[in-house]
């Protein structure tokens, strides 16, 4: 099968991407109730739009640009980290709960499909957010790099591009891992309580955590440079891609992270898709 | 070659002591509608399931079409349809939406999708109901939406369990009159059910299952016959009930006993359980005059030996027949309540 064929069956002509995306974009409520929504939403993204851009034309200063573009960026990931566990978690456990996940395995779908379908679809939504924020998160890019491209603290077009990079890693981690545990648990609520748990009790907090208490026991100032824990955490991942600058090795760190949360995410699909039939049947 | 042929099935779980299913045998037939009888726990769904390319035998083999069910699982699922005993249905979507993505997660052309939701939709009567919500049907609506899920990829062999499990009185009718339609379509149907009365109706072989051992399988009567030792005739004669009873009670080679019953008592009998609407109609037949319990032990084709000769001796006989098998009966007497 070539990839073309394989990326058209598995993910583009998927139909439980169809159906998970199209369930989840549907607003069953009457034409005021969506036009309010959709109002709501826009008057929330039009409101924010309207300060930032107000305040950067009103700023001649290149750092400023920079340092707002950051902080889009670290509000949007703060709303990845708060939303995709809730969003991921509940993929399977919601068939099982309502009965209907024996059905789809029963049918022609490959775990492929059914997997990487419900990953896809989710991570789309995810997405979504990043498209919200993308236009205003360029407008404030450009504002520092037309003012001064090569000031100290400028973001470079790689800076740029690797930040994004970050955030889809972890959009992919996260939606995994949630999805990972919506597949072995069979309760929703513990599925959402178990990727809450991971993302930020373990991912964010956890690794700190550890990482401060050898940090103790050692009395070793770098040891945050130097505990491999710390690196997939994704508030330094972040903060690292942010401030290239204020560690050192902070590139091989950001490096190791992101090749970590591919790794972990493609271990996680693989085990999911592998032992799918066998474990799904026998659960 | 059998459509379903089971050898030696056999399923343990890890954290169950006993297996679930030993050594199950079978044989079906195309167009055979097979009854999965059983207490709970009996064994029933693990073997439905086993068979539905759900469960990993843990020995033996399941064949269907000639097919095994657990080297070819894709191919199996092609030709089998699966209805289990749950409703599981997606809210939020709407009927042919629903059957919609069934047929295209069994990979039928989106061309042909139409068609065959029409026609699922007009055989399971919700054509009505198309552009309605699944959340807004009602239990039996939904069970029957279920079953035109099973059907959208025209398979040859159904597995239904409990397809009437917690419905009312009318969409038990109407599930029942659904299984007659595809009975009639060919389609070689295993359906398990606690409703034995219904399934006495409409399947042509049954099996009772407990604690995972195949007690007794085949030909519905066949089975009454092994287990109570006789078949049982009745026969409606005009006058002559004495004379009659005591020519049957001399064909010691084809007759085990002979009771006589009145036509008042018949027809309590028939009124008495329920499901039992069918047996009313036909034993209401018989209350006219005096009714002869025969109980036949004869061969199976020699019934009409009894007829011949109550008619040679001038007997009026009026109705001839053999009532309905009671398959409670049946079952109450293979079975001890135990369950794997």
């Amino acid at each position: 099968m070539s990839a073309r064929t394989f990326l058209a069956r598995e993910i583009f002509d998927n139909p439980v991407l169809r159906k998970e995306l199209f369930m989840r974009l549907r607003l069953r409520q009457s034409t005021q109730v969506r036009s309010g929504i959709l109002l709501a939403i826009l008057l929330l993204m039009g409101t924010f739009y309207y300060f930032v851009v107000k305040f950067l034309l009103g700023e001649n200063n290149a750092e400023i640009g920079a340092t707002t573009w950051k902080a889009i960026i670290g509000l949007q990931f703060t709303l990845l980290c708060l939303i995709t566990p809730a969003v991921t978690a509940n993929a399977i456990t919601q068939e099982k709960e309502q009965q209907t996940w024996e059905m789809l395995l029963y049918t022609s779908l490959t775990a492929g499909e059914i997997i990487l379908g419900k990953l896809a679809a989710r991570i789309a939504l995810l997405c979504l957010l990043l498209v919200l924020f993308f236009p205003i998160s360029l407008f404030a890019w450009l504002h520092s790099l037309i003012l001064a491209p090569n000031a100290a603290g400028a973001v470079s077009v790689g800076q740029f591009a690797a930040t994004y990079l970050v955030m889809l890693l972890s959009i992919l981690f996260f939606a995994t891992s949630g999805l990972f545990l919506s597949f072995y648990l069979k309760r929703t609520l513990y599925a959402i309580m178990g990727a809450y748990t991971f993302v930020i009790g373990f991912l964010m907090i956890g690794t700190a955590l550890v990482t401060f208490i050898l940090a103790g026991l050692f009395t070793n100032e770098r040891v945050f440079d130097n505990c491999p824990l710390m690196w997939i955490n994704p508030v330094m991942m972040m903060s690292e891609v942010l401030n290239p600058d204020g560690l050192p090795n902070a590139k091989m760190f950001l490096v190791f992270g992101m090749l970590s949360y591919l790794l972990l995410s493609l271990l996680m699909l693989w085990r999911m898709i592998y032992g799918f039939r066998r474990f799904a049947m026998e659960a | 070659m059998p459509m379903v042929e089971i050898k030696h099935l056999r399923k343990e779980y890890k954290d169950k002591p006993e297996p679930a299913v030993k050594d199950l045998s079978l044989e079906l037939e195309q167009g055979d509608i097979f009854g999965f009888i059983g207490p709970n726990g009996a064994g029933k769904t693990t073997t439905i399931k086993m068979l539905a390319t759900l469960l990993i035998p843990t020995a033996g083999t399941a064949l269907v079409d000639g097919i095994d069910v657990v080297k070819n699982p894709e191919k199996i699922r092609s030709i089998i349809g699966y209805m289990p005993d749950f409703l599981g249905v997606y809210d939020d979507i709407k009927v042919w939406e629903y059957l919609d993505f069934f047929a295209a997660a069994y990979r039928i052309p989106k061309d042909r999708r139409p068609q065959i939701i029409d026609d699922v939709l007009a055989l399971t009567d919700l054509n009505v109901k198309k552009d309605s919500y699944v959340e807004s049907l009602s239990r039996g609506m939904k069970q029957r939406l279920c079953l035109a899920k099973t059907l959208v990829h025209d398979p040859k062999v159904m597995l239904l369990d409990e397809p009437a499990s917690g419905l009312d009185p009318r969409a038990r009718i109407e599930i029942r009159e659904l299984l007659k339609e595809l009975q009639s379509m060919g389609k070689t149907i295993i359906v398990s059910s606690h409703i034995l009365p219904e399934m006495e109706e409409f399947c042509n072989k049954v099996g009772i299952i407990e604690r995972g051992e195949m007690i007794v399988a085949g030909d519905v009567n066949t089975i009454a016959r092994q287990v109570r030792g006789h078949q049982n005739i009745s026969i409606g004669v005009v006058d002559d009930i004495e004379r009659a009873a005591a020519i049957l009670q001399g064909m010691t080679d084809l007759i085990r006993d002979v009771k006589v019953t009145n036509g008042l008592r018949q027809l309590n009998d028939a009124d008495g359980g329920e499901g039992r609407g069918q047996t009313l109609q036909r034993e209401s037949f018989s209350t006219k005059g005096s009714v002869l319990q025969v109980g036949y032990i004869g061969e199976p084709d020699n019934e009409y030996k009894i007829l011949t000769t109550l008619v040679e001796a001038g007997i009026k006989v009026r109705a001839f027949y053999t009532p309905e098998t009671d398959l409670e009966d049946v079952f109450l007497r293979v079975t001890k309540g135990q369950v794997a």
